[in-house]
């Protein structure tokens, strides 16, 4: 009898799960694109500080959650080793996230260039609870620049 | 394809830059591997399957990152940073991330 | 200042392209697979040892059972009668030397049971249904089968292994998954369990084949116990410790067929008359004179 409730969860959450996922790639794609054109970079060397006006520190985050599909997946993973497909997906989408918003921050300000971009990343729910779907906060941050004209 | 951690290359110079390029990766270790660990908590010391699996992880999330600087057409990644963070208990996330330049 | 060249970045390396769905279901296949070998290789094992334990320890497992069992006294005189038939047909079938005890217990529910120690025993419901000493016989032959294979010291060795691998898989930290696939040792061990019920029956047969040289009662014993009220019919005994009855029925039949066991005919029969009252004055039953 639990075999059943635990298909119907887990061919829910994948089903859901994966609509989602595939839903936020391609808005991932199209903001992206839209925002090219203001680069981010983690060196600040390229731009001479003769040339930069004003100096504005923007930061980008996003808390995400896997679910239960992911959980079980990489339980079952876990044993045999390698990669943990579900997760990849889920931090790499995370990321691209945090990093847009980080950019919409800076355009609004009018930015040219975030130089010194620095990513952090860290688990908001407890390492302990084996069965959670798992919480993680990704932050991108960085200075935000106006180059002379 | 050149990677380095500070702002050039040195001896070169950097024509054009494209902006970020990350790769990232999220592995575990096999089971047995989790139970060694776990009976070395013990006694202490390096937990050696652990040193290999992240070893492992940030080779191929710095390949990841490459590879994503060859997709933009460049030839050289500067100030490569790294990060770690644990998914679940066993399983990492390696992230490799830094700037994709053409050098000449 | 170095000039930009702003480029979208088609591919995306850092998600694998394998469908999470097919990669899930592989795991789990896994998983289950190496339990399962697990399973067949500790259960191999375990009946090798077995074979070599001493019967001492049999004796101490009923040794629990000693101070509990004890047939009221208006019964006593059923109960020698049937442990004169069990006596008489031990010494026919040479059989494993234990000390075996017949006990009557007064319950609602119609049942049978062999206890580690040689207790076998009987409720005062199930021989009120019993008509002929032939069938009483039978259930007698297939206790005595349970002793002879060993089995509850199989059924002990197999709730341990699949304890164990229960127990290996969460502290593997495999989650909920794990789970599931260590509830689906269970079914293979309902399908053990079925196959020791099983080839008791036969086993209860054959003895009673050389004690009366026929078969009769074998099948109209199990007809008499499970006739009302078939509890799992709907699963087809999937996940049940015995065979389905009906299945037990048309096993033994083709048995005996095969074999050529004559059955006699109904008038022929010795009938065996239990009369599970509270008076202590019990007149003595059929079964004992026959016997003698």
């Amino acid at each position: 009898m639990e075999i059943i409730v635990f298909i119907v969860f887990v061919g829910i959450a994948y089903v859901v799960g994966t609509g989602i996922e595939k839903k936020h790639f391609n808005s991932l794609k199209e903001r992206e694109a839209k925002l090219l054109s203001l680069p981010s970079l983690t060196t600040k060397g390229l731009y001479p500080e003769d040339q930069i006006e004003e100096c504005f520190l923007v930061t980008g985050s996003v808390v995400i959650s896997g679910d239960y599909f992911k959980a079980i997946l990489s339980g079952l993973l876990k044993f045999f080793g390698g990669r943990i497909v579900g997760y990849e997906s889920l931090i790499d989408r995370a990321r691209r996230e945090s990093i847009i918003r980080m950019k919409d921050k800076a355009k609004a300000w009018g930015a040219d260039a975030i130089v010194n971009t620095r990513f952090e990343m860290s688990k908001l729910d407890s390492m302990t609870n084996q069965n959670g779907t798992g919480m993680f906060e990704l932050l991108a941050f960085g200075t935000a620049m106006k180059l002379k004209k | 394809m050149i990677t380095t951690s500070i702002e050039s290359v040195p001896g070169k110079q950097i024509v054009e830059h494209y902006g970020i390029v990350q790769g990232s990766t999220v592995r575990a270790k096999h089971a047995g591997v989790d139970c060694m660990a776990g009976c070395q908590n013990i006694f202490g010391g390096e937990l050696k399957g652990y040193s290999q699996l992240l070893e492992e992880s940030r080779q191929e999330a710095v390949d990841r990152m490459t590879a994503q600087a060859k997709q933009l057409g460049a030839n050289a990644v500067i100030n490569v940073r790294f990060g770690t963070s644990t998914i679940t208990q066993g399983a990492s996330e390696i992230l490799a991330y830094g700037t994709a330049v053409q050098v000449n | 200042m170095t000039k930009f060249v702003p480029k979208e970045i088609k591919e995306n390396v850092n998600v694998v392209k394998d469908d999470p769905l097919k990669v899930f279901f592989k795991a789990l296949a896994g998983l289950i697979i190496i339990l399962f070998m697990s399973f067949v290789i500790l259960i191999g094992i375990s009946e090798i040892a077995i074979n070599y334990l001493p019967a001492r320890i049999n004796h101490s497992l009923g040794k629990v059972y000693q101070n509990h069992i004890k047939t009221p006294d208006h019964l006593q005189t059923d109960r020698e009668g049937i442990q004169k038939l069990l006596d008489a047909m031990i010494e026919n079938a040479e059989l494993k030397h234990l000390n075996f005890q017949v006990e009557i217990m007064e319950n609602e529910i119609k049942n049978a049971m062999a206890l580690p120690g040689g207790y076998i025993l009987f409720t005062s419901t199930l021989l009120a249904e019993l008509e002929t000493e032939h069938e009483v016989a039978f259930i007698l032959g297939h206790e005595l089968a349970h002793y002879q294979n060993n089995d509850h010291l199989r059924s002990l060795s197999r709730s341990v292994i699949i304890g164990a691998l229960f127990g290996a898989v969460s502290v593997a930290g495999v989650g909920q998954a794990g789970n599931i696939a260590a509830s689906s040792l269970n079914i293979f061990g309902m399908k053990y369990s079925r196959e020791q019920e099983q080839s008791a029956d036969e086993f209860g047969m054959e003895i009673v084949y050389q004690y009366y040289q026929h078969a009769s009662g074998a099948t109209s014993a199990l007809e008499r116990i499970y006739q009302e009220g078939e509890v799992l019919k709907t699963m087809d005994g999937f996940l049940s410790t015995h065979p389905i009855t009906s299945h037990r029925i048309k096993h033994l039949a083709n048995l005996i067929e095969r074999k050529q066991y004559p059955i006699l005919k109904k008038d022929a029969l010795i009938p065996f008359h239990f009369e599970p009252s509270k008076d202590p004055k019990i007149e003595h039953n059929v079964i004992s004179e026959a016997v003698d």
